[in-house]
C-alpha cells in the first residue's frame, strides 16, 4: 500500500511558517479594536458616554448600536442578537462599544474613558429558574414513540434520577480574530476567523446594509474551533466589517485569552429529569426523559444543539416506548454555542447514567445492560429513523475483548479489597453518533477546481481548515480521481468569492459534503481530459477504445503500460483544444429529512459507531487519579486516512475526557466567568492521558457511508472520554456504592463523593 | 471622573545586544516588552504563537542559550512573560531558526511524521521545548519528555502523536543533528560577551505599561537604586510580575530586575545551612548537587511547581516575595525553619520565614529593601520531611492546598498553605505529639481543620479545603508508618 500523505500543511506548521489571521506585517493606516464590555449581566442601560474617548488623540472611532447603518442585529436562525445592545444588556462582557485606535495600548487606553450608567436587573443564571419562568427560546420539542405510560406498567423495575453535565469551554489555542480590509470602494475583505464564511457574510450584509458580494469572507485557517468558531466568530467578523465601512481603513480585531474566555459561549450545561423502566432482565421498556440546556443571552444555535441531544437521548439503545422533551432556556450567561458533539454528548450521557444505574440496582454487568438492549438492524429510533447497519454489538464486544473486560473486572476486584486508598474503576462508553446537519438544508457543498497548464492543482472548497486536515482529505480525494501525486495538489484558503454559500464545516460533516464536492468537480475534469488523452494516446498507436487510466501523474491505456503519457502533457493539450480545465463541484447529501411538529424523519445520512473502555485508579486521599489504559473501538467505513483519523479519535477523547473530570466552567452569582483564564480554568495537560491508549478503527462496508465508503470522525470520539467519568464513579461504588459522583469529576467532586 | 491618560509620554528604552538565530543584533526596546511582543510586533517573525499571553500554554516558547555554571545551557522559556531586556548577552532560539519547510530539523520532521500537527497553533511551541529537551538530555525517558513538555498544551491532537514522536526522537538520538552547527558557533561568543547595554529616553505615541526597566549589576547598585526610587517595583524571573502586567494590565512606573546580579545567582553551603541566592531559578535548585543531597524534598517539590519554562526563569525568593497564601514552596520552606537575608542601602538583617509573612500579601519587607538570600538549615537525615499539593491538574496548576510536614524525634512541625491570608504554621499539630497510631492522627488532622477558616474560590470550597488539609495529614501518616 502507498505511504500515506503527511499534514498537506505540515511542514509549514512544524517550522512556523503557517500564517494565522493576524499573522501578517501591520498595513498602513491599520485601526485596532478594543471593546467597552458590559460589566454586569443584566442590565437597562440608561447612558453610554463616549465623548472622552473618542476625542483621545489616536483614536479615530467608538462604535456603538446607533452607528449601525444596516439592521442591529446578528441573531441568525432566531433574530434575537443585536450587535451592539440599545437598550438591555443581556450578559457580562457584553460588547457595548468599539473603540478604534491607531494602536492597541491607544485603543485600550481610551476604553477606560467610556462611561456606562445603568440600572442593574437580577440575572437569571440557572437552568432550574430559567425553566421555571418559562424563559424558553421556543415552546418545548417532543419526540415520542410507542405507548410510554402504559410500557411503565409493565416493567419491574423503574428508576428515575436527574443528571447534569457541565459546560466548557473551547480553549481553541488561536482566539477570535479579525481583519477587515476595504478594497476599492466597494468590497470589503474579511479575514475572518470562522468555521462559516456564509453566515458572516451574510449578517455583515445585513448589518451594513449592502449586498452580499460586497463582503468576501475569507478564512485562510484556523487555530482550532471546535464549533466555538461556528456562531461565535460571526460577532467579532460583523464589528471588522462594520469598522472598515465606516472608517475606510483596515481593521484588526484580536481577542486576548481572558477576554475570549470571558465574552463567548461555550458547551451547554444541560440538567435532565429521566424516569427509566426494564424487565427483570434489565431490557429497557420505556424512557421518559426531559432535557433542558441552559443556552445563554440569546438563542445561537441552542435550539439545534437541544435538537441534537434529543436525537442522541437513545444512543445505541432499543427503546420501544419513548418520550423525549427539551426546552432550551434562556439565561444571562454569554450565549452558548457549538461544541464537538452539540448536544449528543450531553444526551447521551443521560441515558448512560441511567444504565448505569439499571446496572447498579439489578446487580448485573453493565456491559451485559449495555448490550441486551443495543440496537439491531431493523430497530427503529425514537424519531422513526431505521437503523441498517448497526456496529452497536460489535463494537462492544470487540472493545470488550481488546480490553480484557473480564479478566480486568477480577483483577480490580483483587486491587480494590487489597488496597485501602487506592481504588481502581471500570468504565464503559458505547456511541452511535448521527451524521448529517439536522437542519437538512445545511447539507450541501461545493468545490472549485482549476488545472493549471503545469499540471498543478488548486482546490477550493466551502470547507475551513482547523486542524482536522480537512485540506488533506479533500487533496487525497482530487489526487484519487485525476490520477496525480498529492503533492500536486494545493487545497486552497476558503473563500465566498470562489465558493459562495457555503454550510458552516460543523457537525463532521466537512469531507463529507466537501470532500464529495470536490470528488464531483475532479471527475468533471477528469471526463474532460479523458477523450483529449485517448486521442493523444491513439495518436501513438493505441486502441482509440482502450480505457484510459490516470495514475501517479501518467496516463496510460489499461493492459498496456506503455507508451504512457505525463498527466501535464494532456493537460497543455487541452489547453489548447480549448477544453475547460475549471470544474464546480456541487453535492448535496441525499434522502434527509425530519418534521419538527411530528418530531419523526430521516435526520441522518448514515451513524458511526464505536466504544470505549477505561480503567482508573483513584486515590481515595488525594483525589487524584491516573487513566491505566482506555480501549477505543471506533468503526468509520473506509477511512480516507487512518492516521488522520486515529488523530481525530485521539483528540475528541482527550478533550471529551477533560470535559468530564477537570474542565469546569465556574460563574460567580452575578454571571461573571471566575474560570476565565488558562490559570483557573484546566484543559487535559500530556500527564492527563491514559497510560495505555489503544485505538482500533475498524473498516466497515455501510452502505450509507460517504466519499469513497468513508465516516465522519471530527465528533463522535468525544463521547468516548465519559468512559473515564464512568470508571471513576465505578471506583468511588467500590467504597461507597450509593455515591454519586458530580461532573465534572474532578479530584473536589471526587472527594466529596466519597464524604 | 476618569482621568484621560498622558499622551505622546516619555519612556527609557533599552538597547541591548543578543544573537536572535544565529546572527548578532542590537535593538533598542520599548521598556519592559515581552520577547513574544518584540517578535511578533517588532520583527514580524510570526512562528511564535500568542494564545494566552501568561504563561499557561507554552505556544510562546522559545529557547535561550546563555553560560551557566560553567557550561551552556539550553533552555525553553515562556516569551510571553520574558521581557526582551533579558535576552542581553544570550542566543534566542526560534522555530524558524530551526528549521524551514525545505530544511526541516529533526524535530519538526518527527512530529510532521508522526502527525504531532494538527491546526499547527500550538506546534512551534512543542517543537521548541523538545528542542530544549534533547539538547540537555540525549535519551530522555518519558518522565523527562513528560516534565518538558507538561507546559505546552495542544487542544487538538491528544498529545499522543507528539509523544510518539519526542519518544522515537530520544531513541535514535543524533546529537549533532539535534544541536545546528550555527547554534555551536555562538557557544563560545556567548562566554566572551562584552557588549554593555544602554538605556536612552525617547516619547513615544504607543503608551506602554512600564516606563522604565533597568538592569543593575550587582548588589550596591541595587540597593541604591531602590533607595532612590521608592516607586520601584523588583522583578526577578518576572513570571508574577508579567502575568500583572499582560493580564491585570497593571502599570509600573520602575521594574528593577535582579535576575543578572551574579552575587544573587549562589548556590552555597556555610555552617548555618544552604544559602540560595534571590535570582536562582527553580531549574538551579533542581540541578543543584547540593540541594539535591541535603535538600531533597525541595527537588521533589520544585518538579510540582509550574512548568518547565517557567522553572527556568522563575525564582524560589519571587515566590516568597510574591507571598501568595498559596505560594507552593512557602510551607515547605517554613518547616524547614527558613531564613531570609534581607538588604537594602547600607543594612542588612536576617529574619525567620515564619516572621516575614505579616498579612494577605504583605510582607515585613521595607521600603528599599530586597531578599538578598534564602538560607535554609540543613535538617539532620532522620528527620521526616514531606510535601504535597492539591490541584485540579496533574501540572502547571495553582494549588488549592499546599502543605509540608517535618517529624523529627518529638517535635512535629506543620505548614498549610491555601486555608489563610498567609502560609500558616499549625499550632494545633506542634502541640500534639507524639504521634502514634492511626486514630490519633485522625483526631489530629480534625483539629487542624477546625483550626482554619478557608475562603471558598474557583480552585476549590472552604470544605473541600478543611477536607484536603485532613487528607494531607493522613497521608503523610500513611507514609510514615507505611
Ligand atoms: C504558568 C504559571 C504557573 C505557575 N505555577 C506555580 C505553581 O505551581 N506554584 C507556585 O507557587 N507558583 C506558580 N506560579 C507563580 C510564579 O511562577 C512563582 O511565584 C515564581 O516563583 C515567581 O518567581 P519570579 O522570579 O518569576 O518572580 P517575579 O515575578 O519576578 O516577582 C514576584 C514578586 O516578588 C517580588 N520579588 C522578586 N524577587 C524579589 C527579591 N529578591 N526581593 C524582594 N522582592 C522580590 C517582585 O517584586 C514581585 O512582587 C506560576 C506562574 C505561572 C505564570
Ligand atoms: S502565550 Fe501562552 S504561555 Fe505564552
Ligand atoms: S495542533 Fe491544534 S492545538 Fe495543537
Amino acid at each position: 500500500m502507498a505511504k500515506l500523505p503527511y499534514h498537506i500543511n505540515g511542514k509549514l506548521h512544524v517550522s512556523g511558517s503557517s500564517r494565522f489571521i493576524g499573522d501578517e506585517a501591520p498595513l498602513s493606516g491599520m485601526l485596532y479594536a478594543k471593546f467597552f464590555f458590559s460589566p454586569v449581566a443584566h442590565a437597562r442601560i440608561l447612558s453610554l458616554n463616549h465623548s472622552r474617548a473618542k476625542i483621545f488623540p489616536g483614536v479615530h472611532a467608538v462604535l456603538c448600536a446607533q452607528d449601525v447603518p444596516g439592521e442591529n442585529m446578528i441573531g441568525h436562525v432566531i433574530k434575537d442578537e443585536p450587535l451592539f445592545p440599545e437598550s438591555k444588556i443581556m450578559y457580562q462582557h457584553q460588547p457595548l462599544a468599539m473603540v478604534l485606535a491607531e494602536d492597541e495600548s491607544i485603543a485600550e487606553a481610551a476604553v477606560g474613558l467610556i462611561g456606562l450608567e445603568y440600572e442593574e436587573l437580577p440575572p437569571i443564571l440557572e437552568i432550574t429558574e430559567a425553566d421555571e419562568r418559562g424563559e424558553w427560546y421556543i415552546p418545548e420539542r417532543k419526540i415520542e414513540r410507542g405507548d410510554v405510560k402504559g410500557a411503565f406498567k409493565d416493567c419491574a423495575h423503574i428508576l428515575e434520577g436527574s443528571s447534569f453535565s457541565g459546560g466548557q469551554e473551547h480553549f481553541y489555542m488561536e482566539s477570535q480574530r479579525v481583519r477587515a480590509i476595504p478594497v476599492d470602494h466597494d468590497l470589503i475583505h474579511l479575514l475572518c476567523a470562522t468555521q462559516s464564511t456564509m453566515e458572516v457574510q451574510e449578517v455583515a450584509s445585513h448589518v451594513l446594509g449592502i449586498p452580499a458580494h460586497r463582503i468576501a469572507v475569507e478564512v485562510p485557517r484556523l487555530g482550532g474551533a471546535f464549533g466555538g468558531k461556528e456562531r461565535a466568530a460571526t460577532i467579532w467578523g460583523v464589528m471588522a466589517a462594520l469598522g472598515a465601512y465606516l472608517t475606510r481603513r483596515p481593521v484588526q480585531i484580536i481577542l486576548s485569552r481572558d477576554e475570549d474566555m470571558r465574552a463567548t459561549g461555550k458547551r451547554h450545561p444541560f440538567l435532565s429529569n429521566w424516569k427509566i423502566g426494564c424487565d427483570a432482565q434489565g431490557k429497557i421498556r420505556a424512557w421518559d426523559i426531559e432535557l433542558m440546556c441552559n443556552g445563554g443571552a440569546y438563542a445561537d444555535l441552542s435550539v439545534a444543539i437541544l435538537e441534537r441531544a434529543m436525537f442522541h437521548a437513545d444512543n445505541i439503545y432499543h427503546i420501544p416506548n419513548a418520550r423525549i422533551r427539551g426546552r432550551a432556556c434562556r439565561t444571562n450567561l454569554p450565549p452558548n454555542t457549538a461544541f464537538r458533539g452539540f448536544g449528543g454528548p450531553q444526551g447521551i450521557f443521560v441515558i448512560e447514567s441511567a444504565i448505569e444505574k439499571i446496572a447498579r440496582i439489578l446487580g448485573k454487568d453493565p456491559l451485559e445492560i449495555r448490550k441486551i438492549n443495543a440496537y439491531q438492524n431493523g430497530d427503529i429510533a425514537p424519531y422513526g429513523q431505521i437503523i441498517k447497519d448497526s456496529g452497536a454489538t460489535k463494537t462492544l464486544d470487540l472493545v470488550a475483548k481488546n480490553a480484557d473486560y473480564q479478566n480486568s473486572l477480577s483483577e480490580i476486584r483483587k486491587f480494590n479489597k487489597e488496597n485501602r486508598i487506592l481504588k481502581q474503576g471500570m468504565g464503559i462508553m458505547p456511541v452511535k453518533f448521527g451524521i448529517s446537519f439536522t437542519t437538512a438544508f445545511l447539507n450541501q457543498g461545493s468545490a472549485l477546481i482549476w488545472i493549471y497548464i503545469d499540471g498543478s492543482v488548486s482546490v477550493s472548497t466551502g470547507g475551513v481548515e482547523m486542524g482536522q486536515e480537512l485540506n488533506s482529505k479533500v487533496a487525497i480525494v482530487v489526487a484519487k480521481v485525476l490520477g496525480i501525486p498529492f503533492e500536486r495538489i494545493r487545497v486552497e484558503s476558503s473563500h465566498t468569492q470562489r465558493t459562495g454559500n457555503a454550510s458552516p464545516t460543523a457537525a463532521s460533516t466537512g469531507s463529507d459534503i466537501n470532500g464529495n464536492a470536490a470528488r464531483i468537480a475532479a471527475e468533471k475534469l477528469r471526463a474532460n481530459l479523458e477523450p483529449i488523452a485517448a486521442k493523444m494516446l491513439a495518436e501513438q498507436g493505441n486502441s482509440p477504445d482502450a480505457r484510459v487510466i490516470f495514475e501517479n501523474g501518467m496516463v496510460y491505456c489499461a493492459g498496456t503500460e506503455q507508451p504512457k503519457l505525463s498527466f501535464t502533457q494532456v493537460v497543455v493539450r487541452a489547453h489548447q483544444e480549448r477544453v475547460a480545465l475549471g470544474a464546480y463541484g456541487y453535492y448535496a447529501t441525499p434522502d434527509l429529512w425530519f418534521d419538527r411538529e411530528l418530531g419523526e424523519g430521516r435526520p441522518f445520512y448514515y451513524y458511526v459507531y464505536g466504544a470505549a473502555i477505561a480503567r482508573v485508579e483513584l486515590n481515595t486521599l488525594s483525589g487524584e487519579h491516573r487513566i491505566i489504559s482506555t480501549h477505543i473501538v471506533h468503526e468509520n467505513g473506509k477511512s480516507l486516512h487512518q492516521e488522520i483519523d486515529m488523530g481525530q479519535v485521539t483528540g475528541a477523547f482527550v478533550q471529551g475526557m477533560g470535559w468530564c473530570t477537570m474542565e469546569e466552567v465556574v460563574a460567580d452569582n452575578k454571571g461573571r466567568y471566575l474560570s476565565a483564564n488558562p490559570s483557573t480554568y484546566k484543559i487535559p495537560g500530556i500527564r492527563d492521558i491514559p497510560e495505555k491508549l489503544d485505538i482500533q478503527l475498524v473498516e466497515s462496508d455501510s452502505s450509507e457511508a460517504s466519499v469513497f465508503g468513508s465516516k465522519a470522525t471530527g465528533e463522535p470520539p468525544l463521547i468516548y472520554g465519559m468512559a473515564v467519568f464512568f470508571a471513576l464513579q465505578d471506583a468511588i461504588r467500590s467504597v461507597k456504592p450509593e455515591a454519586e459522583l458530580r461532573f465534572p469529576a474532578t479530584p473536589e467532586a471526587l472527594i466529596s463523593a466519597l464524604q | 471622573m476618569l482621568q484621560t491618560p498622558k499622551r505622546s509620554p516619555e519612556y527609557r528604552y533599552n538597547e541591548i545586544s543578543f544573537f536572535l538565530n544565529g546572527k548578532k543584533q542590537i535593538v533598542r526596546l520599548s521598556p519592559g516588552i515581552s520577547t513574544l511582543d518584540f517578535l511578533n510586533k517588532k520583527l514580524q517573525m510570526y512562528g511564535t504563537k500568542c494564545s494566552c499571553n501568561e504563561g499557561d500554554c507554552g505556544a510562546c516558547t522559545v529557547v535561550i542559550s546563555y553560560p551557566r555554571d560553567g557550561g551552556i545551557v539550553y533552555e525553553a522559556i515562556n516569551s510571553c512573560l520574558y521581557p526582551a531586556a533579558k535576552l542581553h548577552g544570550k542566543h534566542l532560539i526560534t522555530v524558524e531558526g530551526l528549521g524551514s519547510p525545505e530544511d526541516l530539523h529533526p524535530i519538526q520532521r518527527a512530529l510532521l511524521e508522526h502527525h504531532g500537527t494538527q491546526c499547527g497553533y500550538c506546534t512551534p511551541g512543542f517543537v521548541m521545548s523538545l528542542f530544549a529537551l534533547l539538547a540537555s538530555i540525549p535519551h530522555p525517558d518519558t518522565e523527562s519528555i513528560m516534565a518538558a513538555l507538561e507546559g505546552n498544551l495542544c487542544r487538538c491532537t491528544g498529545y499522543q502523536s507528539i509523544l510518539n514522536a519526542a519518544q522515537e526522537l530520544s531513541k535514535n538520538f543524533d546529537p549533532a543533528g539535534i544541536v545546528p552547527a550555527w547554534c555551536r558557533k555562538i557557544e563560545s561568543q556567548l562566554f566572551t560577551f562584552k557588549d554593555v547595554a544602554q538605556t536612552v529616553s525617547a516619547t513615544s505615541d504607543t503608551l506602554y505599561s512600564i516606563e522604565q526597566y533597568m538592569k543593575p549589576e550587582n548588589c550596591q547598585q541595587l540597593a541604591l537604586l531602590l533607595d532612590k526610587h521608592p516607586e520601584a517595583v523588583i522583578i526577578a524571573g518576572g513570571t508574577d510580575i508579567m502575568v500583572m502586567v499582560n493580564i491585570a494590565r497593571r502599570k509600573f512606573e520602575l521594574l528593577i530586575d535582579l535576575s543578572e546580579i551574579s552575587e544573587l545567582k549562589n548556590i552555597q553551603v556555610k555552617n548555618d545551612g544552604v544559602h540560595i541566592g534571590a535570582a536562582v531559578t527553580y531549574s538551579r535548585i533542581m540541578d543543584s548537587g547540593i540541594i539535591k543531597s541535603d535538600l531533597p524534598e525541595l527537588v521533589r517539590l520544585c518538579r510540582l511547581i509550574a512548568s518547565q519554562q517557567i522553572r527556568n526563569f522563575g525564582t524560589l525568593a519571587g515566590n516568597i516575595a510574591n507571598a501568595s497564601p498559596i505560594g507552593d514552596s512557602l510551607p515547605l520552606l517554613l518547616v524547614y525553619d527558613a531564613r531570609l537575608r534581607l538588604e537594602s542601602l547600607g543594612a542588612t538583617r536576617e529574619i525567620p520565614l515564619r516572621e516575614f509573612f505579616l498579612d494577605y500579601r504583605k510582607t515585613a519587607l521595607q521600603k528599599g529593601e530586597y531578599i538578598r538570600e534564602i538560607i535554609i538549615p540543613i535538617p539532620p537525615r532522620e528527620a521526616f520531611i514531606r510535601s504535597l499539593k492539591t490541584a485540579k491538574r496533574k501540572s502547571v496548576d495553582i494549588s488549592s492546598v499546599a502543605s509540608a510536614i517535618r517529624i523529627q524525634g518529638e517535635s512535629v512541625i506543620l505548614a498549610l498553605g491555601g486555608v489563610a491570608a498567609t502560609p500558616v504554621i499549625s499550632s494545633v499539630f506542634s502541640s500534639s505529639v507524639p504521634l502514634m497510631d492511626g486514630k490519633a492522627w485522625q483526631a489530629v488532622a480534625q483539629a487542624v481543620a477546625e483550626e482554619f477558616s478557608p475562603l471558598s474560590d474557583v480552585r476549590g470550597s472552604a470544605d473541600y479545603r478543611r477536607k484536603m488539609i485532613i487528607n494531607h495529614i493522613l497521608q503523610y501518616a500513611e507514609e510514615y508508618h507505611g
